[in-house]
């Protein structure tokens, strides 16, 4: 079987698992994978952009917030069908995206890590102002249902949760394939060395405005599946500490892989637990800044990196 | 007339505050060549740590057990403020020492998710122990209504005048400790140019850690005054850091004078701009990133900054 059948066999089995999953789940049970799967979709968003395209974003709280508003809005006050509502806000989202990375294409990387830190501490007064798409301090509630064929013996809330899983997977495909392809060999080049990039012909502003789309779509696309899950939306939750969380689980599960950003959310889990077990109190954020930390004494690159070494001796230590 | 006058002279106020932060970033920056983006944070502790010592046991403010025992708790704000900024220059210092060490020698992306966890973990650190509710931190300065200089009507007040005089004195004994000590030229010889510096004798280590208790002590300073404007808590040092790199920016990361100009100019239109183009006064934070991403695209070196060479 080659790799490319394999792949597609593999892409069925999920599908078919996520599907099965809401009549064995019970709701809570549901309601955490569901949300689970949800961020990691946000954390893939900071690893295609720190990850593949090396260009450090601390603001994509932004875009998980912008595509939760705009998709609220979308539904709510332009009255579009929650299925077309969910691509749009990522477009969005997307869009914004290229358009406050426009300062990452002018300024070097640790200049541009300070330009999203400030969109990050800048948007929730900002959003605090346009009060009519994200109802100020109060919030937004999502009223409007999904539509469920009669046919279909699954409930309102069990469409949620499905039409939730099939995005974050069809999106975890996507940023894939977009990594191992064309467009991703080029942001990878551009970010190893931007000027050898482009004397191979790379256009490197395309192809970091492409990164920077494509990765704040991806984390939009959470933001409004969050919503799509948790019908509310409110500023108070798009805070820097958001972002911060986002950038650190994508570099503790291991940046430029999109399963490193499955480690990651899943670290987000089992890091405090182990906190607590060897007892060090003062809360998930600490350990998580510890873990980053650590990870940067070291040439590992986050559990991905990990793994992967682990392999390599096994494997070597087989052979030879 | 009288209230342009008297919104700049508003607007003096946070220029302090933006002016002392936007130094301490700058002289962190000299130490390791690096921006230190927990340098609000280090602040926040030296001013929690204030309030901690200031406040009686019963207040609740984690720390102010510890402090008990030490004659004569609850001590003036003042006092408190004094040792506080001290605690924060030592705090600086130590993760400088034992944190950071590697922090000028990382490659960029290693050296700003070093600078990244630093943030969580200090700001994580605050949120453990003065987390929840925002609290009063107490006036620095005399404040009543009466407590001003008027000036064609507008009114100086003189917390404004403190908190510059505290600021300018503060930023002049680093400026004349850079200039006219021996280990001030040191200094000076690592930030021009590490390596030669090196070769010449210089201890980098040592130097870098009081750059970080220098710019921990100015940051704890900012903190303090900031706190003393409006309510303390966890998020304050957040909205600042914004404000102090604009300023920063604007100014130079290589120029004193740059950065505490940049702090007058941030603060300024800070004040003037919604004042004047019927915003609300929180899209001013909006402001301070446009000024902060135009002058990074057009003018990175800032205003009183040396234009960079690079040698191919």
């Amino acid at each position: 079987m080659n790799s490319r059948s394999r792949r597609i066999l593999g892409a069925l089995v999920v599908i078919v698992a996520l599907g099965l999953l809401p009549s064995i789940l019970n709701e809570t049970d549901l309601r955490n994978f569901a949300r689970f799967l949800v961020l990691v979709l946000a954390v893939l968003g900071v690893n295609v952009a720190v990850g593949a395209g090396g260009i450090v974003s601390l603001g994509h709280s932004v875009f998980v917030g912008v595509g939760a508003f705009a998709f609220v809005s979308l539904c709510e006050d332009l009255g579009v069908p929650i299925l077309l509502a969910l691509p749009f806000a990522a477009l969005i989202s997307g869009l914004v995206g290229v358009v406050l990375g426009f300062p990452s294409l002018r300024v070097r990387n640790s200049q541009y890590a300070l330009v999203s830190f400030g969109y990050a501490i800048a948007f929730p007064p900002f959003a605090r102002w346009c009060r009519t798409i994200t109802g100020g301090p109060t919030g937004r509630t999502l009223e409007r249902t999904i539509w469920v064929p009669d046919w279909l013996p699954l409930s309102d809330i069990e469409v949620r949760y499905s039409v939730a899983m099939l995005t974050v997977f069809a999106c975890g495909l996507l940023a894939t394939n977009y990594l191992s392809g064309r467009w991703g060999r080029s942001a990878k080049a551009q970010r190893d060395d931007a000027l050898a990039a482009a004397t191979f012909g790379v256009p490197i502003s395309r192809s970091r405005s492409g990164v920077l789309g494509l990765s704040a779509g991806l984390s939009g696309m959470a933001g409004a599946l969050s919503i799509l899950l948790f019908p509310y939306a409110n500023i108070s939750e798009y805070t820097v500490m958001m972002s911060l969380r986002l950038y650190a689980s994508a570099v503790i599960g291991g940046l430029g892989s999109a399963v490193g950003s499955l480690w990651g959310v899943m670290s987000l889990w089992l890091l405090p637990m182990l906190g607590r077990l060897i007892g060090l109190g003062g809360g998930a954020d600490l350990i998580f800044g510890l873990s980053v930390l650590l990870l940067s004494y070291s040439q590992v690159d986050g559990i991905v990196g990990l793994v992967r070494e682990m392999r390599r001796r096994m494997t070597s230590g087989r052979n030879g | 007339m009288t209230l342009l006058l008297q919104r700049i002279l508003d607007g003096l106020f946070n220029g302090s505050i933006y002016a002392a932060l936007a130094v301490a970033l700058a002289i962190s920056h000299r130490a390791t060549g690096r921006i230190n983006l927990a340098q609000g944070e280090i602040g926040l502790v030296g001013a929690f740590v204030a309030l901690a010592l200031a406040s009686p046991v019963g207040a609740f403010v984690a720390g102010s057990t510890l402090f008990a025992h030490l004659p004569g708790h609850p001590f003036s704000l003042r006092l408190a403020t004094v040792v506080a900024v001290a605690v924060a220059a030592v705090f600086g210092a130590g993760l400088q020492a034992f944190v950071m060490r590697d922090f000028a020698d990382l490659n960029p992306q290693r050296a700003l998710n070093r600078s990244i966890a630093l943030l969580i973990c200090v700001s994580a650190l605050s949120s453990g122990w003065w987390g929840g509710r925002a609290r009063q931190f107490g006036e620095l300065f005399p404040s009543s209504s009466r407590d001003y200089i008027g000036i064609f009507g507008a009114r100086l007040r003189y917390t404004t005048i403190g908190a510059w005089v505290i600021v300018l004195l503060v930023c002049g004994i680093v400026h004349l400790f850079l200039t006219s000590t021996r280990t001030g030229l040191a200094f000076r010889a690592l930030t021009a140019h590490r390596e030669s510096a090196e070769l010449s004798g210089i201890q980098p280590r040592r130097l870098m850690a009081l750059g970080w208790a220098i710019s921990g002590a100015l940051a704890a300073t900012a903190a303090a005054l900031a706190a003393s404007m409006s309510l303390i808590d966890t998020s304050l040092m957040f909205r600042t850091l914004i404000y102090g790199l604009a300023a920063v920016t604007l100014g130079g990361f290589d120029s004193l004078k740059g950065a505490v100009f940049g702090g007058i100019i941030v603060a300024q239109a800070q004040t003037l701009l919604p004042g004047y183009a019927g915003l609300p006064s929180e899209m001013s934070i909006v402001g301070a990133l446009i000024v902060l991403i135009l002058v990074l695209i057009t003018r990175p070196w800032g205003l009183f900054g040396h234009r960079p060479v690079e040698r191919v």
